[in-house]
C-alpha cells in the first residue's frame, strides 16, 4: 500500500492526465473495434429472384455475382442464395445476350437477416429492388431440447439408470 | 542457461533426470504408443499442427499468475466462460467470420475483467491454497453460468435468435453450432506447406501473445508479479501493492483465456454450452506441467513443448491402446489417468522440494545444500 | 447481544443464511403440494445413506492434513470390495459384510500409500489430493475393464469381459441396512432403523477413536504440531494414521451408500464424490481445520434437505428446474467460504 503512496505522491499531476488519455484510448479502441465488427460482420442471406414481377419479365437465362463470391446462374423463374457480410454489396447481373453486364449497388438495413432481390426490379433500377422475406421459421424446430448434464456425477439424485443392459 | 556445453557426468545426468522426471515419463509413454499407435506421420504431424493453434492460446494463460506466485490458475475456467458468453451473442447477432471472433472477444472483455477481480480478490482471502480455491472457484461459477446462460438468456437478457433458445423461449440450447464463425481465424491466412495445412493468422495471434508476455515481464508490473513470486513479504516492505499486483495477474490471465477459449472453440466449430470449460483448466494445467513447468516457474518454452507433448498423447494412444488391448476405450482412460497422474505429481515434486529446501534452510546447512537444491527456488522464468 | 454478534460471526452468515433456507423450504413445503412427511422420510434416507462419506473427512481434517478432496481413493477400495463380493457370488448380509471385509485391507493399503505420499507435500495437501484421487479413478477406470471378472450380472453381455458402467444389486445387498427394522409410520413416512443404526454406530466409533490415545495425539499434531513433536508425538505418523482411518470410512461409506442406492457405479462416477461430501461437512460448522461430530451430522443433514427439498419445492414455486444451480452455488460456495476463511495461513 505504502508503495503506491510513495510514487502516486512524486507525481501525481502527470500520471492522471496519462492514464486519462490511455483510458480515452482503449475506449475509442473498444467502440471502434466494435463498430467495425458490427457492420462489417454482420451476415445477411439475399435471395436473388429471377421471376415476373410487377409488370417485369423474368430473364430467360441470367448469371449473377455479389462481391467476389462465386457467380450462380438463374433460369426464369428460378430463385438462389447468396449469404453475405456487411450491408453494402456490388451486384453484377449478366443476361448472357451479348449485352453488357447490369451492375448495381444493393444497400440493406443493418437488421435484415434475409432479403429477397428481385433482378428485373434491380436491372429496371426500380428502388427498392429488394424487400424482408420471412421464412416465418428461421431454424428447424429442435428435435430434443437437450438440457445440461450433473456437474457432482450421476451420483447424487438422478433417477437410478435402467441396469445398463448391453 | 548460458552454461558451456560440457560432456554430461553422472550427477549432472541424474539431476537433470530429477528435474524433468515428469517430461521423461510422459516421453517415455508417448514413445511406446507412437509405434504401436500405427497412425502415419503426416497424419499425426497434421492433427499436432491443428491443435496448436486450437490450444496454445489457452496454455499461455497460465504463465502470469505462475509468475505471482499464485500456482497454476485453476480459476481460468472463469475466462473459458466469458468467451462462451461473448460466442452466444456473436451468434445470436448474427455476426460471421473473424469479425464474429472479435466481437465475441469485445462482449467477453468486460465480463472477464470483472470475473477475474472476483478471483482475484477470494484468491487473495485464500493466500496458501490459491490452488484448490481456483478449483472450487470454477465449480461454483459454473453454477452462476448455468444460471445465467439457462434461465436468463432469453428470459431476462435479451436474446433474438430462436435458433439458439430452447424450444421453452428462454435458455441457450445445449449445443451452440459456430457455423458462422467456424474456423474463421483459421482460414484467414491458410499456408499449404506440402501435404500440411498451416493457421498462420492463429499462430500469428500466439506469437504475438508470446512477445507481449516478454515484454509484460519487463514492464513495472510484471517485475512486481516476479517479485512477488518471489516472496511477498519483502515485495511489501519494498512498496509494492501485493494484493492488487494479484488481482491484475488474475485478471490478465482471464482475458487471455477468454480469448483463448474462443480461438478453441472457433475451431472446433460447435460448443457444448454447457461442458465446453468443464476440462480446460484441466487440459491447460496438464499442458504446462507436461511441458516442465513448476507450480512456481513456467516459461514460453514450457508452453510450446507441453502443448505439443499433450497432444502427441491425445492422439496416440487411443490407437495404441485398441490395438494393444483391444478397446480404444481403454486408451482414452489411459490418457486422462496419465494427465491427472502428470498433475498430481508434478505439483507433488514441486511440494516436496519446496519442504525438502524448507528443512534444510531450517537445519541450518544454509551453504551446500541450498545450492543442490536451487533449481526449486522460485523464479519468474528466464529472459 | 454483543455475544449474539460474535457467536453469529463464529458460525458464519453463509450457513446460517442456509439454515433458514431450509427450514423456510419445509415450512414452505406443505403449501405447493409437498408432503412433509414424505420429504423428512427422502431427507432421513439420504442423510444415513451419505453420512460415512462425510464422516471420513473427519479425521485428515483434524489432523491437519486438510479436507481429504481424495477420498474417491477410499470409494475405489469400497467398490473394489462390492465388486468382488458380488463375484464370490455372496448375498445378503454376508455379502454386504463381505464386501466390507474384502474391501478393507485394499483401504487400509491405499490409504497407506496415499498418506505417505500426502505426508511429502506438507502444506499442499488439497490440490495434490484432488488430482490423486483423480488419477486413481481413471486408472481404476482401466482395470475395470481388464480384471478378470466374470459373473454374467456384472459384465458386459457381448463380449462377457469389461465391468458394466452400472451395476445393479438387485437379488445382492439392495437396501439391505434401509430394510433392516425399517418402520413404516402412515403413507408416505419410513424410518430407516438399520441404517441409522450403521451410521449411528461408524459415528460412535469414529467419536471413540477420537477420544482414543491415538485419536488425541492426532488431534494434537493437528492443532499444535511444535508442541505436538516436543510431546515425542511423531506427526508424520499420525497423519499417516489419520490418511488411512479416512481411507476406510471412505470405503464403508460408498458400500453403505450404494446399497441404499441400490446400484453399483463405477468408472467416472467417483470423480467428484469428495466434493459434495467436504461441502456437507463445512455446511455443518467444520473449518479446514477443524471438525467435531456435530458438525457432520448438522451438515450432512442440511445438506441432503437441500437436495432433496429444492427440487420439490423450488420447482413447484418456480415452474423450472433450478434445483442444479443452487446445489451447484451452495455447494461450492461453502467450500470457498471455508477456504478463505481466515485461518492460520501466513501472510
Amino acid at each position: 500500500m505504502s508503495g503506491k503512496e510513495v510514487s502516486g505522491a512524486k507525481a501525481p499531476r502527470r500520471l492522471a492526465p496519462r492514464r486519462a488519455v490511455a483510458l480515452a484510448v482503449v475506449a475509442a479502441a473498444y467502440l471502434g473495434a466494435g463498430a467495425w465488427a458490427m457492420l462489417t460482420g454482420k451476415s445477411h442471406t439475399i435471395l436473388v429472384d429471377n421471376k415476373p414481377v410487377a409488370g417485369l419479365e423474368a430473364f430467360r437465362l441470367v448469371e449473377v455475382t455479389i462481391g467476389r463470391q462465386e457467380p450462380l446462374e438463374l433460369g426464369r423463374g428460378e430463385r438462389d442464395k447468396f449469404a453475405v457480410q456487411g450491408q453494402s454489396h456490388r451486384v453484377r447481373i449478366d443476361l448472357m445476350n451479348g449485352s453488357d453486364p447490369v451492375t448495381a449497388t444493393l444497400r440493406l438495413p443493418y437488421d435484415a437477416k434475409m432479403v429477397l432481390v428481385s433482378l428485373p426490379k434491380l436491372v429496371a433500377g426500380i428502388e427498392p429492388a429488394w424487400e424482408p422475406f420471412e421464412t416465418g421459421q428461421d431454424a428447424p424446430p429442435p428435435v430434443v431440447d437437450e438440457l445440461p448434464e450433473e456437474l457432482f456425477g450421476a451420483a447424487i439424485d438422478l433417477p437410478p439408470p435402467e441396469a445398463a443392459g448391453d | 542457461m548460458k552454461t558451456p556445453f560440457k560432456l554430461p557426468s553422472a550427477a549432472r545426468v541424474r539431476r537433470f533426470a530429477a528435474d524433468n522426471v515428469v517430461v521423461l515419463i510422459f516421453l517415455f509413454v508417448t514413445a511406446i504408443a507412437v509405434p504401436s499407435s500405427k497412425l502415419s506421420g503426416t497424419y499425426i504431424i497434421q492433427d499436432l499442427l491443428t491443435r496448436y493453434g486450437r490450444n496454445a492460446f489457452l496454455v499461455f494463460s497460465l504463465l502470469l499468475p505462475i509468475m505471482a506466485g499464485m500456482g497454476i490458475n485453476f480459476g481460468m475456467v472463469l475466462g473459458a466462460m466469458a468467451g462462451e458468453i461473448g460466442l452466444i451473442f456473436a451468434v445470436d447477432q448474427g455476426i460471421a467470420g473473424v469479425q464474429g471472433l472479435l466481437y465475441a472477444v469485445l462482449v467477453g472483455a468486460p465480463i472477464a475483467i470483472l470475473l477475474g477481480w472476483i478471483a482475484g480478490q477470494v484468491l487473495n482471502r485464500a493466500r496458501g491454497r490459491e490452488m484448490v480455491t481456483g478449483y472450487i472457484l470454477g465449480f461454483f461459477m459454473d453454477g452462476v453460468y448455468q444460471f445465467v446462460v439457462l434461465y436468463l438468456m432469453g428470459a431476462i437478457i435479451p436474446i433474438t435468435s430462436k435458433a439458439i433458445t430452447l424450444s421453452r423461449g428462454y435458455g441457450i440450447r445445449n449445443t451452440l453450432g459456430l457455423d458462422s464463425v467456424r474456423q474463421s481465424l483459421d482460414k484467414l491466412l491458410k499456408l499449404e506447406l506440402g501435404s500440411f495445412d498451416l493457421p498462420m493468422a492463429t499462430y500469428l495471434v500466439i506469437a504475438l501473445l508470446a512477445i507481449f508476455i516478454v515484454w509484460f515481464r519487463r514492464t513495472k508490473l510484471g517485475q512486481d508479479m516476479r517479485a512477488i513470486g518471489q516472496d511477498q513479504t519483502v515485495s511489501h516492505s519494498a512498496g509494492i501493492p501485493v494484493e492488487r499486483t494479484r488481482i491484475m495477474a488474475i485478471v490478465i490471465s482471464t482475458l487471455l483465456a477468454m480469448v483463448g477459449q474462443i480461438i478453441f472453440l472457433q475451431n472446433m466449430g460447435n460448443m457444448a454450452t454447457y461442458n465446453a470449460h468443464r476440462q480446460t483448466g484441466f487440459f491447460a494445467a496438464a499442458a504446462i506441467l507436461v511441458g516442465g513447468a513448476s507450480v512456481a516457474k513456467a516459461t514460453i518454452p514450457n508452453v510450446l513443448v507441453g502443448v505439443g507433448l499433450l497432444h502427441l498423447m491425445y492422439i496416440v494412444v487411443p490407437p495404441a491402446g485398441a490395438r494393444l488391448f483391444g478397446s480404444a476405450q481403454i486408451g482414452e482412460y489411459f490418457r486422462d489417468a496419465m494427465s491427472y497422474a502428470v498433475i498430481a505429481l508434478a505439483l507433488a515434486l514441486h511440494a516436496w522440494r519446496k519442504r525438502a529446501n524448507a528443512e534444510s534452510a531450517r537445519a541450518g546447512l544454509r551453504g551446500a545444500a541450498s545450492g543442490a537444491v536451487a533449481p526449486a527456488k522460485t523464479e519468474g522464468g528466464a529472459e | 447481544m454483543n455475544k449474539l454478534k460474535t457467536a453469529v460471526t463464529d458460525f458464519g452468515w453463509p450457513r446460517i443464511i442456509i439454515f433458514f433456507f431450509v427450514v423456510a423450504l419445509f415450512v414452505a413445503a406443505p403449501f405447493v403440494g409437498v408432503r412433509v412427511d414424505g420429504a423428512l422420510s427422502d431427507v432421513l434416507a439420504r442423510f444415513g445413506q451419505n453420512g460415512i462419506l462425510v464422516l471420513a473427512l473427519v479425521p485428515m481434517v483434524q489432523a491437519g492434513a486438510g479436507l481429504n478432496f481424495g477420498l474417491p481413493v477410499g470409494i475405489i477400495a469400497g467398490l473394489l470390495g462390492g465388486t468382488l463380493s458380488m463375484q464370490f457370488g455372496w448375498t445378503g448380509w454376508v455379502g454386504f459384510l463381505g464386501a466390507v471385509g474384502v474391501s478393507l485391507p485394499f483401504a487400509v493399503l491405499f490409504g497407506w500409500a496415499y498418506g505417505l505420499l500426502l505426508n511429502k507435500v506438507k502444506g499442499e495437501e488439497m490440490t495434490i489430493a484432488m488430482y490423486v484421487g483423480f488419477s486413481m479413478v481413471t486408472f481404476f477406470a482401466i482395470l475395470w475393464l481388464l480384471l478378470p471378472y466374470s459373473s454374467p450380472n456384472m459384465v458386459w453381455g457381448y463380449s462377457g469381459s469389461g465391468l458394466r458402467t452400472t451395476i445393479t444389486l438387485d437379488g445382492y445387498w439392495t437396501k439391505i441396512l434401509n430394510n433392516f427394522l425399517a418402520v413404516r409410520i402412515g403413507r408416505f413416512f419410513v424410518f430407516p432403523t438399520g441404517l441409522l443404526a450403521f451410521f449411528g454406530a461408524a459415528t460412535g466409533t469414529m467419536w471413540l477413536f477420537l477420544r482414543s490415545k491415538t485419536g488425541t495425539a492426532m488431534t494434537a499434531v493437528g492443532s499444535n504440531p511444535d508442541f505436538a513433536r516436543a510431546g515425542g508425538v511423531s506427526s508424520d505418523r499420525m497423519r499417516l494414521v489419520s490418511v488411512v482411518v479416512s481411507t476406510v470410512f471412505g470405503a464403508v461409506g460408498i458400500l453403505v451408500y450404494q446399497q441404499s442406492y441400490g446400484f453399483i457405479q463405477l468408472y467416472q462416477a467417483p470423480l467428484y464424490m469428495a466434493f459434495p461430501a467436504v461441502a456437507a461437512i463445512l455446511l455443518g460448522g467444520a473449518s479446514v481445520n477443524k471438525a467435531s461430530m456435530v458438525n457432520v451430522l448438522v451438515g450432512t443433514f442440511l445438506f441432503q434437505a437441500i437436495l432433496t427439498m429444492t427440487p420439490n419445492v423450488i420447482n413447484s414455486v418456480l415452474q423450472t428446474d433450478m434445483s442444479e444451480v443452487i446445489r451447484i452455488v451452495i455447494s461450492n460456495g461453502m467450500i470457498i467460504y471455508a477456504l478463505t476463511r481466515k485461518t492460520k495461513v501466513s501472510k
